[in-house]
């Protein structure tokens, strides 16, 4: 009894912990999405930003050049003075319309740096790749400018250290103006740009950092500050859009962010106080119907000491009552107070030999102690004793015995088990008008049954009825009083022949039958 | 017949530009002084002269030229305890230096760029301290940013009038972003464009010299070796005394070479050389420390008795000054021709050929460098040895204190360019003087 309660008030406390727990994970790792989506989608927002800015760059940088003045195709010391004073600017190619080199002057000296300008950019100029297979900037705003949209461009190609660009234009007169961009000093206002936005730098350090790469996977710019060891980290990548494609921009973003941890602490924390909540419910519960267990038990075990004591001024008691009864007439007024007495020192010692074998139980030291003998005379002997007050509450006693094939059983037990069943009908089948014994013997067994009419046992609480201490707790315990351990006792007498006491279903009342095996072995030790 | 054209159209020029100039004439001869190696050259073979354009323009007086500097400070991990400090002391004593009227700036950089204090007058001279006590010490090395971000708050006030300049101080290797001594040297070539100058300061054992030599050397900055932080305030307050000496920038010169007249090279720096014409540009000259510039020019043949232009030089820069002007001038290198051995070699102009030498001298240190850095120590060695004996030579023949201290540099490189427990060292001071030299200032 106590074991299951237990259990169940552990269920009680797990289950709903347990789930609330899974609730709360579920929710963390829901929460962890949701968090994952709103970071990864700034992170490309951030990124989209980046490049909008580089994009920027390009225009302005575009647009200085579509502003320059435009000089003649042939003016050499223009051309070199523009490439010697623009810092944006490394050198300059000029080519006619028909592929001609106007700038630099091949014929008339070049200096090694225009020399190796030609040698890089042969192929181009060569295969007149220029204004036709360009890269294109589509924010370039050409309003202002004489040259239409589609003459101007840029185009990106590959040498030594990587992506290089050429601005190129037409002038009026269809020639090709090739601007090389020095390529460190974009890198450098681009970094300028990049690490001077307003908070820029310094607002991505809470979340994790930029990294712009070249086309090499060096590292070209980086923003905030690099995770710390442990951190996890998920990553966004962007190719920079054209003319810088090969450019790659990542972002490097915490997860693990405070307020995830945040969040599973209160979670943590919640499910913490919910538990200590359940738990202190379930340990005041059981405490308080411990205490009716322990109290009652308390009082078993107050009585089984005061018990040997009673037992044997009581034997005495009903000796002499039993012996007085004898010697009086039927007819005497007297008669009727002695049979009392000797039921209710029957009654008594019953009481007492309950709770003496209850206690021998507990200290597992319950034996019986099988004799050969007839079942069917021990039940007339209780029958008899039972039968004053009985028929006292008007209960009527029918007997249908049919056992009276010897074996091996113990008498005082079997006594004791039809005595609390008859006792129980005495206490609780006041209204029941019959109690119906009968035995039986068929093969290997021998049956006994003890049906009453009263109100029976409630639907599901069989084997309740058999548990130590339950009584149950409705009108039908009213203002009877008992220990709680007859049929416990009785059922364990039962099973000590190797038999059983069952509670049978029946329409009306309660039939309980004893089982006992009668193969003369029926005996333990 | 397009050479005759062109020979009479640089004439016209020469003279128009001449005449234009003709009130501050004087000035400008006095600032621009054009030599030959030798203004006698022997007749009948071709020969190599050397074409000596030595700058000195002088302060007007009680006038100093504003300055816009950005102070751009490594804070990576390894600038933690005295370099820190010792560094955050010298630019508090430098900017004590300047004037309400000078702009600065104050950039720290690590993984990541921080501009500490924007580019601003020191009228406000607390804030501009305070930016300079905040230094932390961070993470690790993104050098390129740092001078480039360094570079955009000096452009934000960006005024011909005034010596806007970079100055980087940095104890390790550039490991963020562009890193190559390349690459930086683009950058300063790009910087030096627009006026602005990189003088870097390496400060300990643990920098990129050739890296910072090429920064400070194509964008006309200063480079110096500080091996130790205790160092430093006496570096800045150098440096910034550089930037406050500045009389003259953008200076820009012009040689033009007469047809049968070749330019070879010009010694130590960068130049452009376009058929016959070569130009040089000077980011700043510095009061009374005259700039030079030295070009190899192979003369034609020529007979015995005759004269012949050789080049037409002409040049411009910006006098610094409380009206500031844009200079102008021209002028011709004339040669004439002699059978007379004795004759040309009495013709002889030591300066020229004491700078010549101190060129040559310090190419030949360069290469001694690069064998030392191939491992083969012992031909660096005996090359060094050679130049010493070579300077030693020139140094007596010309009376030269400068020659002789350049030869006393290299006899100590000779010995020390063996000692493999002090190469780092060595080697950082010898690109320092490298730098010094191929800069052609005089002290």
């Amino acid at each position: 009894m106590s074991r299951r309660l237990t259990a169940l008030l552990v269920l009680i406390v797990v289950l709903p912990t347990g789930l609330l727990a899974w609730l709360a994970i579920r929710g963390v790792r829901d929460e962890r999405g949701r968090v994952a989506g709103q970071l990864r989608a700034a992170a490309e927002s951030r990124l989209a930003d980046v490049d909008a800015k580089i994009q920027r760059v390009l225009d302005d940088r575009a647009r200085l050049l579509l502003e320059m003045d435009v000089l003649s195709a042939g003016d050499t010391d223009g051309w070199r003075e523009f490439a010697r004073t623009t810092p944006v600017v490394t050198q300059v190619a000029v080519q006619a319309a028909d592929g001609r080199l106007l700038h630099p002057p091949l014929e008339s000296g070049l200096s090694d740096a225009e020399r190796d300008f030609l040698l890089r950019i042969r192929q181009i100029l060569v295969g007149r790749l220029l204004g036709s297979q360009v890269e294109r900037i589509g924010t370039v705003d050409t309003q202002q400018v004489s040259p239409p949209a589609a003459d101007n461009g840029w185009y990106a190609w590959y040498w030594d250290t990587g992506l290089h660009l050429i601005f190129w234009r037409r002038d009026p007169t269809n020639n090709l103006i090739a601007v090389e961009l020095d390529r460190v000093r974009l890198l450098a206002d681009l970094l300028v740009e990049l690490s001077t936005e307003p908070g820029g730098a310094e607002s991505s350090i809470s979340w994790g950092r930029i990294v712009l790469e070249d086309s090499q996977g060096r590292v070209i710019f980086q923003s905030g500050a690099a995770a710390t060891q442990g951190t996890p980290v998920d990553t966004v990548e962007r190719r920079l859009s054209p003319p810088l494609g090969a450019w790659n921009l990542r972002a490097e973003y915490w997860t693990g962010g405070m307020v995830g941890a945040l969040g599973s602490f209160l979670r943590v924390a919640g499910l913490v106080v919910v538990a200590a909540v359940l738990a202190g419910l379930a340990f005041v519960f059981h405490r308080e119907s411990s205490r009716e267990l322990r109290e009652a038990s308390e009082r078993v075990g107050f009585v089984n000491q005061v018990s040997h004591e009673l037992r044997t001024p009581l034997t005495n008691i009903r000796l002499y009552a039993e012996l007085l009864q004898r010697r009086l007439d039927d007819g005497d007024e007297n008669k009727s107070y002695l049979d009392i007495i000797v039921a209710e020192s029957g009654r008594l010692s019953r009481l007492i030999g309950n709770v003496l074998s209850f206690a021998r139980r507990n200290r597992g030291a319950l034996t019986i102690h099988p004799v050969e003998g007839c079942v069917d005379d021990t039940l007339r002997s209780v029958v008899d004793q039972f039968r004053p007050s009985l028929e006292g509450k008007g209960i009527e006693i029918s007997l249908d015995l049919a056992a009276s094939r010897p074996f091996r059983f113990d008498p005082d037990a079997v006594e004791q088990v039809v005595g609390n069943l008859l006792s129980n009908v005495e206490k609780y089948a006041g209204g029941g008008k019959t109690v119906e014994i009968a035995s039986r013997q068929s093969g290997m067994k021998t049956v006994v049954r003890v049906a009453d009419h009263g109100p029976g046992i409630p639907a599901g609480r069989e084997e309740a009825v058999f548990e130590p201490f339950v009584r149950l707790s409705d009108r039908l315990t009213e203002g009877v009083s008992g220990t709680g351990i007859g049929l416990a006792i009785a059922r364990e007498l039962a099973r000590l022949h190797g038999g059983e006491l069952r509670l049978l279903a029946t329409e009306v009342g309660a039939c309980f039958e004893l089982e006992l095996p009668d193969d003369g072995q029926g005996g333990s030790a | 017949m397009s050479e005759k054209l062109n020979v009479s159209w640089v004439g016209i020029a020469l003279s128009l530009i001449v005449a234009a100039c003709a009130p501050t004439a004087d000035a400008s001869r006095e600032a621009v002084n054009i030599t030959l190696s030798q203004p006698v050259i022997l007749a009948g073979a071709p020969q190599t002269v050397y074409l000596k354009v030595g700058l000195n323009v002088e302060r007007e007086r009680d006038y100093r030229a504003p300055v816009n500097v950005a102070i751009v400070i490594d804070r990576s991990g390894s600038m933690q305890g005295e370099k820190l400090l010792r560094a955050k002391e010298a630019a508090r004593l430098a900017v004590n230096r300047l004037h309400p009227d000078d702009i600065v700036s104050v950039i720290a950089y690590d993984d990541t760029v921080r501009i500490l204090l924007p580019a601003t007058k020191v009228a406000d001279r607390t804030s501009v301290l305070a930016a300079i006590e905040s230094l932390q010490p961070g993470g690790s090395t993104a050098l390129f940013a740092g001078v480039s971000v360094g570079a955009a708050e000096v452009r934000k006030f960006l005024d011909r009038e005034r010596v806007n300049r970079v100055v980087l101080l940095s104890d390790g290797l550039a490991n963020v972003g562009p890193d190559s001594p390349a690459e930086l040297g683009a950058l300063g070539a790009s910087l030096k464009k627009e006026g602005v100058a990189v003088s870097t300061i390496g400060l300990g054992l643990g920098y990129n010299e050739d890296l910072m030599a090429r920064l400070a050397g194509r964008s006309d900055g200063n480079h110096t070796f500080v091996e130790h932080p205790r160092d430093l305030a006496r570096i800045f307050d150098a440096e910034f005394g550089d930037a406050m000496s500045v009389t003259a920038q953008d200076v820009l010169v012009r040689i033009e070479c007469s047809p049968g007249t070749r330019p070879v090279r010009v010694l130590g720096r960068d130049a452009e050389i376009t058929g016959r014409v070569v130009t040089v540009s000077v980011n700043q000259l510095y009061d009374a420390r005259e700039q030079y510039i030295l070009i190899e020019l192979e003369a034609p043949i020529g007979v015995n008795g005759e004269a012949k232009r050789l080049a037409g030089v002409s040049w411009s820069y910006l006098r610094m000054g409380s009206t500031p002007v844009t200079e102008r001038g021209a002028q011709w290198v004339e040669a004439s021709y002699s059978g007379d051995d004795d004759l040309v070699v009495a013709s002889e102009v030591a300066d020229v050929m004491v700078a010549v030498v101190e060129q040559i001298a310090t190419e030949q240190n360069r290469l001694a460098l690069d064998l030392r850095d191939q491992g083969r120590i012992e031909e660096a060695q005996s090359l060094l040895i050679m130049n010493t004996a070579f300077v030693k030579d020139k140094a007596d023949l010309y009376g030269s204190q400068t020659l002789s201290e350049v030869a006393m540099e290299n006899e100590a490189d000779a010995q020390n360019i063996v000692n493999q427990e002090e190469w780092n060292a060595q080697r950082k001071s010898m690109k320092e003087k490298q730098l010094k030299r191929s800069q052609q200032r005089k002290q």
